[in-house]
């Protein structure tokens, strides 16, 4: 069996967040998915300060731009220019089809671009190429 | 601000004018002050050769001495030509002239007394001579003289001090640049008001344009967030629970989906159309005939069927990508209004009207009843059911404001099953 991956999303949309899991839970995709609803708190998650001081560093984070307080823009300059964690591709996954987020996110060092499909089919198409593409093809760096 | 422009040139020249007519004034005014003193003067002259020819004639008789007569017949030469150039100088002072036409009369009646006396004493009547000297007819003659000499020396002088008193118009020009000034404080001041309100009505159109693209952006991302988690939990209900389902509840859900799906649509439009202010280019020339080409084959697949006509289009001025889009919205209905079994036949082509062109786009379609020719270029009005003619009803909005912001209009003539012209004009 294939071993287990940690995906970190950042996602203040709930009902976002629990389709992504039915997705993945369709394709029967194994994975350890961590939901955080804001850019603070999934900082501290990352610096494992205090609550989550024995958490796992993810293997791949899962970025939305639009999130309340610190954006996700923010978090992602954060996580991209700190030396422990620049490593853990970011995919962001946006609602946001303008121009101008895709090339600030890409310049920002996001590893991937993906805006989320209205339709249902759609979605399931991208989270699973998501997943094939970062864990089945890309050759990550071990984390431990 | 033209106004104010021209109010500027205007007091500007009514200003140059003024000071040419003040200069012009002064240096008449100098003139006449120059004239003034030579009157004096020669009426001082003119008296000092009277004395002189009394002194002359009073030495002859007394002395017998002809040497006395040289200044005698000197004043007599004189006079006459002090007499003229006074006369010459005081020609604009009928005052003054009557004064002199006066003492002209005494001076000729004094010389000829003293020709006369002269005479008399020449004959060697010399007592007689010295009776007529002594008669003091003479003497109030030459005081005469002298009365009116100083009459006219104090007329002149009192001229000159009026001069003096108000040199006016210099008075009225320096009053004419402080206007001009005063003037022109306040129009710059008004200007700057001006100035200050076209600064804030400048700013009102910036932040309203901030609202517009921040609308757009919520519209792009807040209000299809909503949408699509309607749409993908609809489905996701259909996928795992549609065996337990019954056939309404599978009707109810299509309803759903196909809700969400058309507002997404609608939204879409919508930034289409908002995107025409935010996205416009700078007019350029741009040739009609390659933005009907690419419109024509951008929409391929729609047209197939259809037999699009048209031989010329005109150069303009304008923002290629927005009219090639109109051509586009126009064709797309030129050919989707047609009854089924029909074959489309749109003719496109140019006249030139006045300073600017006509284009008009002519199909063989349903027509639009006339009723409804103001409401078709609102967005989202549609005239037919979705079922039959798909659309969002926002292809004649678009058209519009690309239109309208080229500085042209839009306008439509059909008749019922005959079909419909889109008119439009640009420069």
């Amino acid at each position: 069996m294939k071993k287990s991956i940690n995906i970190l999303l950042i996602e203040d949309n709930l009902g976002d967040a629990r389709l992504l899991k039915e997705v993945l839970r369709e394709y029967k995709i194994a994975n350890d998915l961590v939901h955080i609803d804001n850019g603070q708190d999934a900082l501290r998650y990352l610096y494992k300060d205090s609550e989550y001081a024995s958490v796992v560093t993810p293997d791949l984070i899962l970025l939305d731009l639009n999130l309340p307080g610190l954006t996700g823009t923010e978090v992602l300059a954060i996580i991209k220019n700190d030396f422990n964690l620049k490593d853990i591709p970011i995919c962001i996954l946006t609602a946001s089809n303008a121009e101008k987020d895709i090339i600030k996110s890409y310049y920002l060092q996001a590893n991937c671009y993906v805006v989320k499909p209205l339709d249902l089919e759609q979605f399931m198409t991208v989270v699973n190429a998501i997943s094939d593409f970062w864990f089945n093809i890309v050759r990550l760096p071990k984390n431990d | 601000m033209m106004i104010l422009t021209i109010t500027k040139i205007v007091l500007l020249i009514g200003v140059v004018v003024a000071s040419y007519l003040a200069i012009q004034n002064t240096v008449n005014h100098y003139h006449d002050l120059e004239n003034n003193h030579q009157i004096i003067l020669q009426a001082e002259i003119l008296l000092s050769a009277c004395k002189d020819a009394e002194t002359g004639e009073r030495g002859y008789i007394l002395t017998g001495n002809s040497v006395y007569l040289e200044p005698y017949y000197d004043a007599n030469k004189r006079i006459p030509e002090i007499i003229i150039t006074l006369r010459e100088k005081s020609k604009k002072d009928p005052e003054l002239l009557s004064k002199i036409d006066i003492i002209i009369a005494i001076i000729n009646e004094k010389l000829q007394e003293l020709q006369h006396i002269v005479n008399l004493k020449k004959s060697g009547k010399h007592d007689e001579a010295v009776k007529n000297v002594s008669a003091n007819v003479g003497f109030s003659k030459m005081k005469k003289i002298k009365e009116i000499i100083n009459e006219i020396t104090q007329h002149e002088e009192h001229v000159i001090n009026s001069f003096k008193k108000v040199p006016t118009f210099l008075v009225i020009c320096i009053i004419l640049v402080l206007c001009f000034v005063i003037a022109n404080i306040c129009l710059f001041t008004l200007n700057h008001r001006h100035e200050n309100s076209i600064t804030s009505i400048g700013n009102e159109l910036r932040r309203s344009n901030t609202e517009l693209e921040q609308f757009t952006a919520v519209a792009s991302h807040d209000l299809q967030e909503p949408l699509r988690m309607v749409a993908s939990y609809c489905k996701l209900l259909e996928k795992r629970y549609g065996n337990i389902l019954d056939d309404d509840g599978k009707e109810f859900i299509t309803y759903a989906v196909d809700g969400a799906t058309r507002m997404q649509s609608l939204i879409n439009d919508l930034l289409d159309y908002s995107r025409l202010r935010s996205k416009a280019k700078p007019f350029q020339t741009t040739d009609l005939m390659a933005c009907y080409r690419t419109a024509l084959s951008s929409l391929q697949e729609s047209i197939k069927d259809a037999n699009i006509v048209c031989s010329w289009l005109p150069v303009v001025q304008g923002d290629q990508t927005q009219l090639t889009q109109v051509f586009q919205n126009l064709l797309s209905n030129a050919v989707k209004f047609v009854p089924e079994g029909t074959q489309p036949q749109v003719r496109v082509w140019a006249e030139k009207m006045n300073k600017e062109w006509k284009i008009g786009v002519r199909d063989n379609g349903i027509g639009i009843d006339d009723k409804y020719e103001n409401s078709l270029f609102i967005i989202f009005k549609r005239l037919n059911n979705r079922k039959n003619y798909p659309g969002n009803g926002i292809g004649l909005a678009i058209c519009k404001s690309v239109i309208e912001r080229h500085g042209g209009k839009i306008w439509v003539e059909s008749e019922i099953d005959k079909g419909t012209t889109f008119y439009f004009t640009i420069k």
